[in-house]
């Protein structure tokens, strides 16, 4: 996976400055802006995919129920595990912030990195949580891809729910805005983490730091406890 | 229970569950406290360029188009109340409009929006560009596109009071909608507001020349324009 990362660094930085030859102003927003979006796509993709596979790894060679027969509780197994998942979401993040200091201020591009750690904290806690309780790697790997999409885009689909075309809005329209603000309630914040605006133009404040903060912090506990929830109940 | 999938909930640590419970509260709590950012008007950029649209597309323009739609929509929009909409760059609207119509010419969305909400504004220089704009639309696909067209001649006629406006897109309609589906008060939309121009002999010779033509299939509706045709002759007669 290290080599996959260095590759994907190489590769966004390579696009970054083959785009930067064809614009005319803005070079380096332009580069940083490219090279942002890549790294993260890239970064939550690696961390899910190393989640995922390596629980499903283990499930398929009996590891879990070897590890599960001995005198330990099953919440050290799942602490273990996502201390191991965190520490490759932090490594991706703190590399990943790297290559982006070339093109803006450090201390940006540490709160870009910070946020993109927070971020990667959440991808692996729910590619864990889908790892143990769907137990096969497609059916995780869409489960995580789907929340993440979803995550990203539910205050869009808010907005738009909230706002018909008709002036008189019927039931229905009452109906499918609750559905989707319940919805929203459930998911974190993702679409105001990492932002590649935070790297080109203005840092986040100190309350958006805090409100991400806070976000990761509580979303972790939450789907934390959801996976020991259900690593207690199942039948190995 | 041997063999079941799941053992019950009493083996949870009730640590756990309350960790669940306190964090699930937790995550309402924060997320119903951060209010949604709603764009507002001031904030609608230009719409990109075709060829970037183009590479967006992956392409398949539709889906592109539609989902660009909604979020045009979004801008400054608020349930039940449309003079926001007036505070949008008119402009750049149009360009977006544009835009979303190249990359689905097919789709209905763009001109019933600009007839119908965006020509809603009380701001007659922003209605009048929204209505030309749905003019100079309607010719590259007269006849799936009328509709819009006819409405912008009703919000000339009663929104601007602007006649000539009106008989000019009702006009249009007349000569380009000619598919079978277009319906007749459509297509004789022209009629009606030059009775209300009080250009009586003109109206008189239009409905003589649907009728002579065959143009009018329906019975009823040909009785009706008999009708029409009577009642307009009668009134050239009183006013000479």
């Amino acid at each position: 996976m290290t080599w996959v990362a260095i590759v994907a660094m190489g590769v966004a930085f390579g696009v970054a400055q083959f785009l930067s030859q064809v614009a005319m102003i803005e070079l380096a927003q332009i580069q940083t802006a490219i090279m942002a979006v890549m790294l993260r796509a890239t970064g939550v993709f690696l961390v899910s995919a190393f989640c995922i596979t390596s629980l499903a790894r283990e499930a398929n060679d009996k590891i879990v129920e070897f590890f599960l027969s001995q005198p330990a509780a099953r919440s050290q197994y799942y602490l273990g595990k996502i201390t191991g998942c965190a520490a490759v979401a932090l490594a991706l993040a703190a590399g990943f912030s790297v290559p982006l200091a070339i093109y803006s201020p450090i201390s940006q591009v540490a709160i870009w990195g910070g946020s993109l750690a927070c971020e990667l904290l959440i991808v692996a806690a729910i590619s864990v949580f889908c790892a143990i309780s769907l137990t096969h790697v497609i059916a995780a790997f869409a489960a995580t891809a789907g929340f993440y999409l979803l995550a990203r885009s539910i205050s869009a689909m808010q907005i738009i729910a909230a706002t018909p075309i008709s002036i008189e809005t019927s039931w229905t329209d009452d109906v499918f805005r609750w559905i989707v603000d319940a919805i929203a309630l459930m998911m974190p914040n993702l679409d105001r983490m990492t932002l590649t605006s935070w790297l080109t133009d203005q840092g986040p404040t100190m309350g958006e730091i805090s409100q991400w903060a806070t976000q990761t912090v509580v979303y972790l506990l939450l789907i934390g406890a959801a996976t020991m929830v259900d690593l207690y109940r199942k039948n190995f | 229970m041997a063999g079941s999938l799941e053992r019950p909930f009493h083996v949870v640590p009730k640590g756990i569950a309350i960790i669940f419970g306190l964090a699930f509260a937790v995550q309402i709590w924060v997320r119903a406290t951060n209010p949604l950012l709603v764009p507002k008007a001031v904030d609608l950029p230009a719409p990109p360029g075709s060829n970037a649209l183009a590479v967006a597309s992956f392409g398949d323009p539709i889906p592109t188009a539609k989902l660009l739609m909604l979020y045009l929509q979004a801008f400054d929009y608020q349930s039940g109340d449309r003079t926001p909409f007036q505070a949008l760059d008119y402009g750049k609207l149009q360009a977006w409009l544009t835009q979303i119509l190249r990359l689905d010419p097919n789709g209905q969305y763009p001109l019933m929006a600009a007839s119908r909400l965006y020509a809603d504004v009380p701001n007659e220089a922003k209605k009048r560009q929204m209505l030309e704009f749905v003019y100079q639309e309607f010719f590259r696909d007269p006849g799936r596109r009328w509709p819009w067209l006819a409405h912008a001649a009703a919000v000339a006629k009663h929104g601007l009071k602007d006649l000539p406006l009106a008989r000019k897109y009702a006009a249009a309609i007349q000569q380009n909608a000619t598919g079978e589906d277009v319906p007749l008060w459509a297509k004789q939309m022209e009629i009606f507001i030059l009775e209300d121009m009080n250009e009586l002999e003109t109206a008189r010779i239009m409905i003589g020349g649907y009728i002579e033509k065959g143009l009018i299939k329906s019975p009823g509706e040909l009785r009706t324009m008999e009708l029409r045709l009577k009642e307009i002759e009668s009134r050239i007669k009183k006013g000479k």
